[in-house]
């Protein structure tokens, strides 16, 4: 992977099924480019924070919203919410919390973390649509034609 | 001198001395009167005499004849009172005398005056011839007749007063009678009643004089006495009831600190059988019993309740464990007591008052230790009820995340197979695809449905005033869009409003009014009522339709997680909002049944406690 291009959606997801489900929602979406996977919380860290594997690339370079699931291994992914959200150099990014279930203990501990949506795995085409409108964020995802590499 | 001689004596002395007094003046004075007028009668008789002899001799003298001078003279010897006589001449030379033999020197020398001398009586009488004295005439008489009068009258005058004291005895002993009978009565009456202490007695009156007076105001006060008495007994006898009759011990010392009454209570709490063994000083019940305090100090005897209150201290509530050396039992007591004051404020005894408060104490201990016990197994449950809690939440969580990963991969890559390849495959494989994802999503609600199954066991109740009315009309708005095209009657009758969880009563009626509208589906119109029956201690809330029904027989099942009374082809459900209602209606203290008729209709009931602050939730 280039340490150099710009990431625009991290994917912080430790089950290979949803996984392969969200990314082929994002697929079907036409957002497979730019996409960075972290399989657990730690990974997603050093990858946020540019830090261990991922030392040498700048933090300017993305990720410009993150799909976290809260069931990680390692480092949950509360915690890594709450990383992110407590450090000024990454509080704006955008952060849809993948959720399992309602389960109210994890929606409040998101919420007071500072979470800016929710999207009930599976994650589909709609639902990710439907999230990415909670955020406002056309100017990533609609507005901004997808480069397709290769 | 008088004092101690009895009444009777002194009265008769009195007068007999009075009367003696009076007897001896009266013959003193008497008998005076007597021995002049005997002087006088004397020396009248002696000088008629010697004026006799003087006429008869002045011829003998005249004529200076000496024998018949002699002669006259010599007749004088029949009275032998006369001791002797002469005749002097009138040159004073005695002429003759009598006896003739008697010496000169009987004789005064010369005539003189007559009166009494020497214990005789001198006469001198002159002889006259016409106015001449021819000499005088001397007689000397003894006394004699006197002393022979005197004593006659000395014999009359001892009879006299003899007879006069024996009568005056005689008389002062019946009289003085009137006197000292009654007072004597009155004195042995006095005795009487000093001696039998018995005051009903009354001294007899006699006669309305000082005396009969004396009686009167004797009687009085024996009456007054007597009466004094009756209520004082009566007074005493009623607080000797009430000592007695006490449920406390009541123990009397004097204040040296020697018992002197305990009663009936005191008698058995120290188990003594009669008065006399409790007269003891305080000092010697240390040989009997053991004072210590609550903690087990034990007591000198300077520090017992009795000993404090004779210093002056007050003592009260003050609770002792007491120890009966020979008898061995062990009890508890509640000391309380005081220093009795008299009307000068003098102390004049201590009074302790002893409650026997064993049993109390026993009680309290025993139930100081049942609630330590209680306490500890409140503590290991509690935390076994934690510890419980934490795991199945941990369970749950993990069930709500892990359980449901397979179930999103079957549900997800079923579409995903629907989609990128359904249009390859027959419509019986399309059918099959579809009938996977509708199971795996079926499996999905149960997960859910259970998870809110126990997280509404878990959460805690936010208690607040809730108006029933409003909730149920937000759910008949939110349950009925999901009905369409279907004709529903709705009937809510007045709803006052409960006292629980908003949000947990919101599900419960959400489940009811779903359950009414969903079993009511096959019937045109559907008809829902919903209303309460108000009570005192609780409302009962229900919600009533014509539809399916139930048997009776299968009601038991009704509110059983999973128990499902209708094939899942006729009614969809996962058998565990009912659940979830008998849950929710039990913590809030209240009871949930149901009636229903197959295929006419069925009514779901749920009571709730109406008083404020809550009986008490019901966990679990």
């Amino acid at each position: 992977m280039n340490e150099n291009h710009i990431v625009e959606i991290l994917i912080v997801e430790d089950t290979p099924q949803d996984l392969e489900l969200a990314l082929r929602a994002l697929k079907k979406a036409n957002l497979t480019n730019r996409i960075e996977v972290a399989r657990d919380g730690a990974e997603a860290m050093d990858f946020v924070f540019c830090e261990g594997a991922h030392a040498g690339r700048k933090m300017e370079n993305g990720p410009k919203v993150i799909l976290l699931d809260l069931k990680l291994p390692k480092v949950d992914g509360l915690e890594v919410l709450q990383r992110i959200k407590a450090d000024p150099r990454t509080k704006t990014i955008p952060v849809v919390v993948l959720t399992s279930s309602k389960e109210q203990r994890d929606i409040v501990d998101s919420y007071r973390l500072g979470v800016n949506s929710y999207i009930v795995k599976p994650v589909n085409f709609e639902r990710f649509a439907a999230a990415v409108q909670d955020l406002g964020m056309y100017w990533l995802l609609l507005n901004q034609p997808p480069k397709v590499e290769g | 001198m008088l004092q101690n001689v009895p009444i009777r004596r002194k009265v008769m002395t009195v007068n007999f001395l009075i009367s003696a007094a009076v007897l001896l003046l009266a013959c003193a004075g008497f008998a005076g009167y007597e021995v002049v007028a005997l002087h006088k009668s004397m020396m009248l008789s002696y000088t008629t005499r010697a004026q006799i002899i003087a006429a008869n001799s002045s011829a003998a003298l005249a004529f200076q004849d000496e024998s018949d001078a002699t002669r006259i003279l010599g007749a004088l010897k029949t009275d032998p009172r006369i001791m002797a006589a002469c005749i002097y001449d009138n040159t004073g030379k005695i002429f003759t005398r009598f006896p003739t033999n008697a010496p000169a020197q009987n004789f005064p020398a010369a005539p003189g005056k007559s009166g009494y001398r020497d214990g005789s009586l001198q006469i001198f009488c002159p002889v006259v011839q016409g106015s001449r004295t021819l000499g005088t005439v001397y007689l000397q008489s003894d006394l004699s007749a006197l002393t022979d009068l005197y004593h006659v009258y000395a014999w009359l005058c001892a009879a006299i007063v003899v007879s006069a004291a024996l009568l005056g005895y005689l008389l002062s002993r019946g009289l003085q009678k009137q006197i000292s009978v009654p007072v004597l009565a009155l004195a042995e009456t006095v005795k009487t009643v000093s001696r039998r202490q018995d005051f009903s007695i009354r001294a007899k009156k006699i006669g309305n004089d000082e005396i009969g007076s004396l009686t009167d105001a004797f009687n009085q006060m024996l009456a007054r006495i007597e009466e004094q008495n009756k209520s004082l007994r009566e007074s005493e006898s009623k607080l000797r009831t009430i000592i007695e009759n006490l449920t406390e011990g009541l123990a009397v010392s004097d204040l040296n600190g020697q018992l002197t009454h305990f009663n009936r209570v005191a008698l058995e709490q120290h188990g003594f059988s009669s008065l006399e063994e409790c007269r003891l000083h305080l000092n010697e019940f240390t040989n009997l019993i053991e004072l210590s305090t609550m903690s087990g100090t034990v007591l000198p005897v300077e520090q017992w309740p009795l000993a404090r209150i004779l210093r002056g201290e007050p003592v009260s509530d003050l609770e002792l464990r007491v120890r009966h050396f020979k008898r061995g039992w062990r009890k508890v007591f509640n000391y309380g007591g005081t220093l009795i004051h008299d009307a000068d404020g003098k102390p004049t005894m201590a009074v302790v008052i002893i409650s026997d408060i064993t049993e109390r104490v026993r009680v309290a201990e025993e139930i100081r230790k049942l609630n330590a016990e209680l306490e500890q197994r409140v503590i290991e449950r509690t935390a076994q009820l934690e510890a419980a809690n934490k795991e199945l939440e941990a369970f749950s969580y993990s069930v709500s995340h892990d359980l449901r990963a397979p179930l999103r991969a079957v549900d997800g890559f079923s579409q995903a197979v629907q989609e990128d390849y359904g249009t390859q495959l027959p419509d019986e494989g399309r059918r099959y695809l579809q009938t996977i994802r509708d199971g795996a999503q079926r499996m999905g609600t149960l997960i859910d449905d259970l998870l809110m199954f126990s997280r509404l066991s878990r959460a805690p109740l936010s208690r607040r005033l809730v108006s029933v009315e409003k909730l149920v009309g937000e759910v008949i708005e939110e349950v009925k869009p999901r009905q369409p095209g279907r004709e529903i009657k709705i009937h809510v009758s007045k709803l006052p409003p409960c006292r629980g969880d908003a949000a947990l009563l919101k599900q419960v009626w959400v489940n009811l009014v779903s359950n009414a509208f969903k079993y009511s589906r096959n019937r045109d119109p559907a008809v829902i009522e919903i209303g309460c029956s108000c009570g005192i201690s609780e409302n009962v809330y229900f919600v009533r339709d014509n539809g399916a029904g139930f048997d009776m027989k299968y009601a038991h099942k009704l509110f059983g997680v999973f128990q499902r009374l209708h094939r899942a082809e006729e009614y969809e459900g996962t058998g565990v909002g009912l659940a979830i209602v008998q849950r929710v209606v039990h913590r809030h203290g209240g009871r949930v049944w149901a009636e229903a008729v197959p295929d006419q209709g069925a009514a779901f009931f749920f009571s709730l406690p109406t008083g404020e602050g809550g009986n008490g939730e019901t966990k679990l």
